[in-house]
């Protein structure tokens, strides 16, 4: 604490600023964001490291064990698995990303709505919440899977329209607690508007904890997926993803003689969602530093 | 008080918060925060609110700068020395030009700004939403504003984090001041704060008013403070307002009850002075459901049939001091001796 009027510097640093400091000094966290960096470059850069075409069939060296050639080997249709492991990175992530964006956008508007206009809207949309939250995900998914029909866009939507309760929830805590604060009163006490005071005064105070809790349901994203293409309803093939390569372990022959074709995705989703729950703890560390244990 | 104008009148103030219960969030009673107030506040005079914790004193100031919608009554305000107009009953339309002559001072100078703006951001707010568009000429407002409140105004690019609570207290009075207003609401401005920064926004305060002509309704549960910076005061309990005087005079020789037991409260610096503490009994009416007759009765020492069957009216017992106690004449209460502002030694 400086003395009064006596401060040390005249420019402080911005919250983010700060965030951004103590999660630089998050070891876990900088691990999460390296992994994180060289999974997300290696799936963008695939076309380069990829070699070969991630759907071209190429039955005389079908069922390879890796070599030279391959890799990580090929599959039962002959192709090469360290190819559609970088490619199905690229969907993986894709379909964790846009269905996160999707149930956060949902989240924002419903939850901020709920929380700062209360009353009967606020158990309205609270109400509503909580019967989406008993439904039972994967089986719902798993029937309206079959009227979209399955393709990446429709396994997206299905993600994204059904992960937004706990967005909601978090928003809407956060915008109750904002709207009470003296600053929201000052600036109503000036004739700010509620547009103005959602924007300008309750939204900048959410996104912190908020950062936090998209980064998990990314997670839960890229996991539901997997789930789903390994029960078959996910992303179809020939486009790979983490899920439906491993979708080919079902058969005994492949989860036992062939752990090539299975390892390879099942370690990716692992580090990726392991290096994001690192990213996620980082930030939220970062953001309220009274969570730290340690 | 020069010219002694009205600068703000109240009458008959209410505000009543429903109490909702259940699914379809029903009003099943009210709290009468603020029920039925009557105060003047003259140009240029600093008007205390006091009372405890809980006696609407604060949902009264937000009513008056209309961060609440009261529920019923006037509030008159004068402005620039014109016509007095009614501004609990205007639409939010009709209220925006008027809202930049009264300002509002709050409690707590942590949740009263805003942790991700900067102080140009805060303090320029003001001026933004009242139509000041040109960047350059709110900074150069804001720059003027900080060095009025004893900030540098190189601070502007700074976020309130890494100022102290006196400081914040500072930023949040220039924010008050940037659209010049005539009236500052200052709701207990001080009591966050410890003792020695108390003293000086207190201060600052005061050099404000003798500067700018400012007009100060200061509401406090301390009344030292109250006697350190009030011209006159009004005391509230349970929603009403009780007593009202010059600040001397209500401190001299208080005439309702109530006032007599929060002034024995207040600590004697004086070791040679005996202090009788009135120690009231049991607890502060519930404004959802007040007792009947004087709401003070139940712990009222001098309570007589009366207190409890009739709700006694605020009534002026001497030129500018008004009481609304059955007994106000027949009881000799006792105040504080040492007298308030310039004082001379009582032994």
């Amino acid at each position: 604490m400086s003395i009064e009027g006596r401060p040390r510097r005249v420019h402080s640093q911005s919250p983010t600023a700060q965030a951004w400091r103590r999660f630089r000094r998050h070891p876990l966290a900088l691990a999460g964001l390296v992994l994180f960096g060289i999974v997300l470059l290696a799936t963008v850069a695939a076309p380069l490291i990829g070699r070969y075409d991630y759907a071209e069939l190429n039955l005389p060296d079908k069922f390879q064990s890796p070599s030279l050639a391959h890799f990580l080997g090929t599959d039962r249709v002959g192709r090469d698995i360290w190819s559609r492991t970088l490619y199905g990175g690229r969907v993986s992530l894709a379909v964790g990303f846009a269905a996160a964006s999707i149930s956060t956008v949902i989240g924002v508007i419903l939850g901020s709505v709920s929380g700062y206009y209360r009353g009967m809207t606020d158990q309205i949309i609270m109400r509503f919440t909580d019967v989406v939250m008993t439904f039972p995900r994967v089986v719902i998914i798993l029937t309206a899977a079959i009227y979209l029909g399955q393709s990446i866009a429709s396994v997206i939507f299905l993600i994204g329209i059904f992960s937004w309760p706990g967005i909601t929830r978090l928003v809407r805590g956060q915008v109750l607690s904002l709207r009470e604060q003296q600053f929201v009163l000052a600036s109503r006490s000036l004739g700010s508007g509620n547009r103005r005071i959602i924007v300008n005064h309750v939204l900048p105070n959410v996104v912190a904890p908020l950062l936090a809790s998209v980064t998990f349901d990314v997670n839960g994203a890229i996991l539901l997926e997997a789930g789903l293409s390994f029960l078959g309803v996910g992303i179809p093939l020939p486009t790979p993803s983490w899920g439906n390569m491993l979708e080919s372990a079902r058969s005994l022959d492949v989860l036992q003689d062939g752990p090539w074709i299975w390892v390879p995705p099942a370690v990716m989703i692992l580090l990726t969602v392991l290096s994001i729950n690192f990213i996620g703890d980082g930030l939220r560390d970062a953001i309220d530093p009274r969570h730290q244990q340690g | 008080m020069e010219n002694e104008q009205v600068l703000l009148e109240v009458k008959g103030l209410r505000k009543f918060f429903p109490i909702r219960k259940g699914f379809w969030q029903r009003a099943v009673g009210h709290v009468r925060a603020v029920d039925g107030i009557d105060f003047h506040v003259y140009k240029g005079e600093t008007f205390g609110i006091v009372g405890e914790s809980g006696c609407g004193k604060t949902t009264a100031s937000r009513c008056i700068v209309r961060a609440l919608q009261p529920t019923a009554g006037e509030i008159h305000f004068r402005v620039n020395d014109g016509e007095m107009t009614d501004v609990a009953n205007l639409s939010r339309d009709e209220l925006q030009p008027l809202r930049r002559h009264m300002q509002m001072i709050f409690q707590d100078p942590f949740s009263s700004l805003n942790p991700r703006m900067t102080l140009f951001d805060i303090i320029g707010e003001p001026l933004l939403v009242n139509g000041v568009a040109d960047r350059r000429q709110r900074i150069e407002r804001v720059e003027e504003l900080l060095a009025l409140v004893g900030l540098r105004p190189e601070f502007l690019q700074r976020f309130p984090h890494a100022f102290s609570g006196g400081q914040r207290q500072r930023i949040g009075i220039a924010r008050a001041l940037a659209l010049n207003p005539s009236l500052i609401v200052a709701d207990e401005p001080v009591s966050a704060l410890d003792v020695s920064v108390q003293a000086q926004i207190l201060n600052l305060l005061l050099e404000l008013q003798e500067r700018l002509g400012l007009t100060y309704l200061f509401v406090a549960h301390d009344l030292s403070v109250v006697k350190h910076i009030c011209d006159r005061v009004a005391v509230m309990y349970v929603g009403r307002v009780v007593e009202t005087a010059q600040t001397q005079q209500l401190f001299e020789s208080p005439k309702h009850p109530y006032t007599e037991a929060l002034l024995s409260a207040v600590p004697q610096p004086d070791p040679t002075l005996r202090s009788q503490r009135i120690i009231l009994e049991g607890e502060v009416a519930d404004p959802a459901n007040p007792p009947s007759g004087c709401y003070f009765h139940p712990r009222c020492r001098y309570a007589v049939d009366l207190c409890r069957e009739q709700t006694p009216e605020l009534e002026e017992v001497e030129p500018g001091h008004a009481v609304s106690c059955h007994r106000a004449l027949e009881l000799d209460l006792a105040g504080t001796l040492d007298a308030p502002i310039p004082q001379t030694a009582h032994s």
